[in-house]
Order: C-alpha cells, then sequence, then structure tokens
C-alpha cells in the first residue's frame, strides 16, 4: 500500500536541500516512505552526495579547526568559542577538543599523508557541552559532537584523545569505503573509528605496539566506576563490570558474535572481535602499529573493491591482499593469521 | 497499559530500558500517561544521521492495539512528554 504524509513534497524537498543534517535525514526519510512515483523521482534528485564539496585551492598542512560551545542546549553548532590559531580559553573541554582535533590531524597527515578528513583539508568542527549532562559522543555527519557525561557514570568525552579521533574517523570512513551503519559492516566502521582512534593516541604518545594500553574511553569512566575503560582491544569483554554500568560484552571471537535488533544490530559489541584481529596482527608484527598494521587497515579501507555493505570475511581478505601488495608475504601472513585467531577466516 | 522506551546504541553501546505500568500509577497521571500513548503510532521516524547516535525504540502493550515504533534521537518533538516521563524513573541495563 503506498504511504503518503501530511507534509507536501515540496516542501520536503526544500527541507532536504536546505535543512540541519537532522532535518534533512527526517526529510529523505519521510520521503522515502512515500512510495507514490512523483516522490521518487524527486528524491534522486537530492540525495546527499557525499561531503561538503573540495576547496579550489590544494590541501594545507595545518589544519582548519573550529571549536563551538552547546551551553547545554542540543542545537548545532552553537556558539563560536575557538577558531583556528587563537589561544587558549580555560574550558577545558574546548581546549581538549581543539588539541585533540589538532593530533588527530596531524596522525593522519604524517602517518597516511591524509589531509584531513576527505584528503581535501575539509575544516574540522566540533560542539562540546552538547546537551544536558549529555552521555555520548558522535559525528553528525558533517561535524564532532561531545557531551559533558553524566558526572556519575561517565565524564566529559572529550578527556580521551581516543574518542576525538574515532569521532573523526566516522568521517574518513564516510569519504573512504562507506561501510553501512548496520551488522556487521556497521561493527567494520564501529572497528575502524577504534583502531584509527587508539593509532591517533598511540601515535601522540610515540608508544609501540607492546607499550600501549589498547583501551577504548580509559578516561571516561568517572572515579569509582568499576572498570578500565569502555572498551579494551587487547582483551574485549574485559573493560568494565560495574554495578550501574553493567559489564562489557564485547566478543573477542565469532564464537560470541552477537545477534541483537538493538544498536544497528550490536555494532558497538561486536566491533569487539576486528578489534581484536587489528591488535594480534598488531602486536604479532611489533614496533610502532600505525606504521604497517595501520596503514594495512588503511589501504583496505580505501581498496576501491570494498563495498558499503561488506562483511567481516571481505574485510579481512581484503586486508591480507593490500598486506602482500603493500609489504610482503610475511605481513600478509601475520594479518591473516590474526583474522584466523578470532575466526573470521577459517 | 504497559509502556516502554529502549534506548541503544552511542559511543557506548548500552542499551537502557525505562517502563511505567499505568495500572501501578494514580489514577489523573495513569489517564495522562494512556493519551500521550495514544498519539504514538504516528512518531516513527528515521534513524539519526551520522555515528554513534542513540537509536529510541517505544512499545506500548494494553492498548486497544500494541504498537512498537522506532525513531533517531532525540525523537520528534510530539513523544517528548512521554519520552521525559519515562525517563524519571531507574532504567533496566541489559
Amino acid at each position: 500500500m503506498p504511504v503518503s504524509c501530511v507534509v507536501p513534497p515540496t516542501v520536503l524537498l526544500e527541507i532536504a536541500r536546505r535543512g540541519t543534517p537532522d532535518q534533512r535525514t527526517w526529510a529523505l526519510w519521510t520521503l522515502a516512505t512515500d512510495t507514490s512515483l512523483r516522490t521518487f523521482r524527486a528524491v534522486a534528485a537530492v540525495r546527499p552526495a557525499g561531503l561538503v564539496a573540495a576547496p579550489l585551492t590544494g590541501p594545507s598542512d595545518t589544519p582548519k579547526r573550529t571549536v563551538y560551545d552547546g551551553a547545554g542546549q542540543e542545537q548545532l553548532p552553537g556558539k563560536l568559542v575557538r577558531d583556528e590559531g587563537t589561544a587558549t580559553t580555560g574550558d577545558e573541554a574546548v581546549d581538549e577538543a581543539y588539541d585533540g582535533l589538532g593530533a588527530t590531524f596531524d596522525f593522519y597527515l604524517h602517518s597516511y599523508e591524509r589531509h584531513s578528513i576527505d584528503d581535501q583539508g575539509l575544516p574540522l568542527l566540533a560542539t562540546v557541552h552538547y546537551g544536558d549532562h549529555y552521555d555520548n559522543a558522535f559525528w553528525n555527519g558533517s561535524q564532532m559532537v561531545f557531551g559533558d557525561g553524566d558526572g556519575e557514570l561517565f565524564q566529559r568525552f572529550t578527556r580521551s584523545l581516543d574518542v576525538i579521533g574515532h569521532e573523526l574517523t566516522h568521517g574518513v570512513t564516510e569519504d573512504e569505503a562507506r561501510l553501512t551503519y548496520l551488522g556487521q559492516s556497521g561493527a567494520l566502521n564501529e572497528s575502524i573509528s577504534d583502531v584509527f582512534g587508539t593509532l591517533v593516541k598511540q601515535y601522540h604518545l610515540g608508544q609501540t605496539a607492546e607499550a600501549a594500553d589498547w583501551l577504548i574511553g580509559a578516561e571516561l569512566l568517572a572515579p569509582g566506576v568499576h572498570g578500565v575503560a569502555l572498551r579494551s582491544m587487547k582483551a574485549p569483554g574485559t573493560a568494565y563490570d560495574d554495578p550501574v554500568l553493567g559489564k562489557d560484552d564485547q566478543p573477542a571471537t565469532m564464537a560470541g558474535y552477537v545477534h541483537t535488533t538493538a544498536d544497528n544490530g550490536g555494532v558497538h559489541t561486536n566491533s569487539g572481535i576486528p578489534n581484536h584481529a587489528f591488535y594480534l596482527a598488531a602486536t604479532a608484527l611489533g614496533g610502532k602499529a600505525w606504521e604497517v598494521a595501520g596503514r594495512v587497515w588503511y589501504d583496505a579501507l580505501r581498496d576501491s573493491r570494498l563495498k558499503p555493505t561488506a562483511q567481516f570475511h571481505t574485510f579481512a581478505t581484503t586486508t591480507v591482499r593490500v598486506a602482500k601488495q603493500a609489504f610482503d608475504n610475511d605481513v600478509a601472513s601475520a594479518v591473516r593469521d590474526a583474522w584466523q585467531q578470532v575466526g573470521v577466516i577459517r | 497499559m504497559k509502556v516502554e522506551l529502549e534506548r541503544s546504541g552511542g559511543f557506548a553501546g548500552r542499551t537502557l530500558r525505562w517502563s511505567l505500568d499505568t495500572d501501578t500509577l494514580p489514577h489523573e497521571e495513569a489517564a495522562a500517561v494512556a493519551d500521550l500513548a495514544a498519539q504514538a503510532a504516528h512518531w516513527a521516524g528515521p534513524p539519526a544521521p551520522g555515528n554513534d547516535r542513540f537509536a529510541y525504540r517505544l512499545r506500548i502493550l494494553g492498548g486497544t492495539e500494541p504498537v512498537e515504533v522506532s525513531f533517531g534521537e532525540p525523537g520528534p518533538p510530539a513523544a517528548r512528554p512521554l519520552m521525559d516521563r519515562l525517563r524519571k524513573g531507574t532504567p533496566e541495563g541489559d
């Protein structure tokens, strides 16, 4: 049965063209569920195509950061409080976001010669103090957003550099493999953000794979919470076990894969499997994880044959293939062995 | 009537559930919740754009017919009063 909606398609199209990301998504979704042919033809003309157009000049080796203050509201972007090259503000969340965006920009530039999210110097936008005791950080398709946390379980989300790297990497994935945020491709999307998020931290600290803690969000947990972080790539499922927060339920191998309808098919749960594969590959290869293992994962993310709906196995075989191309059989063998240990490659 | 709100996703990937049974509420408040819940079938919406967003699922059991709708954060404005009422309670985790 065709579904129609009360807002005329012409109005929805205008919202889809000029609205905020939230309004655009709502308008496109409403148009998409209106199954009349006239709407079907109109939607094709306005569907967003990738990120903002590239600037006319070549990409610069310095970031273009802007940090906004959400002042406890759920409105984006909020009030501009720090622009590129300006002095510290004294507001920890603002300055952590500014420094974290800079560290992430430097990591991508010096490790993979990538200029920002789109490799074209896209400005980096972040809003801090978003919402009231808001327990989350996210990427909305155009910018990064950080809450202050509830104070009981979570502190402000800018405290962890790997969280900032995680959010910015969602933009990189959206620009490259565009991994669909559902089921296994969604868990891969999440894992890519944890992998490069933790590599941003390791690069910033100059750590080897052996010296790194392989934790995600270690600085976020409020004092008194029983746990060390939100996720552990070294030992998924062991990051926290707390009477209020609950227990870390990430699996480390395919034997523990969780089938659920919550969280887009458990994208933040099953990411433990590819996360652990990366940890195993990086520690087997040794040295600085971003140089070999990170390069292999980065090349796989950019591989033109990798489809948005890629499952764990396809991503795994892609990493083995690009490892052989960029390095040698020994690296490819270490990568294959890691995926075998987590049960993705037999 | 039983009303259940589930929030999943977000950076931490925690699933929380808040629920209300109108049988346990004072008559006037039960009627107010039932009035709000009667609109729920119209609240279905898309997931919020981007990644690490909260996803909501609202279930109404014991009304004229069972209703289950999903929508992305922050949720439709019409749903906010019922969501806020539910979120006053202590959530259960998985």
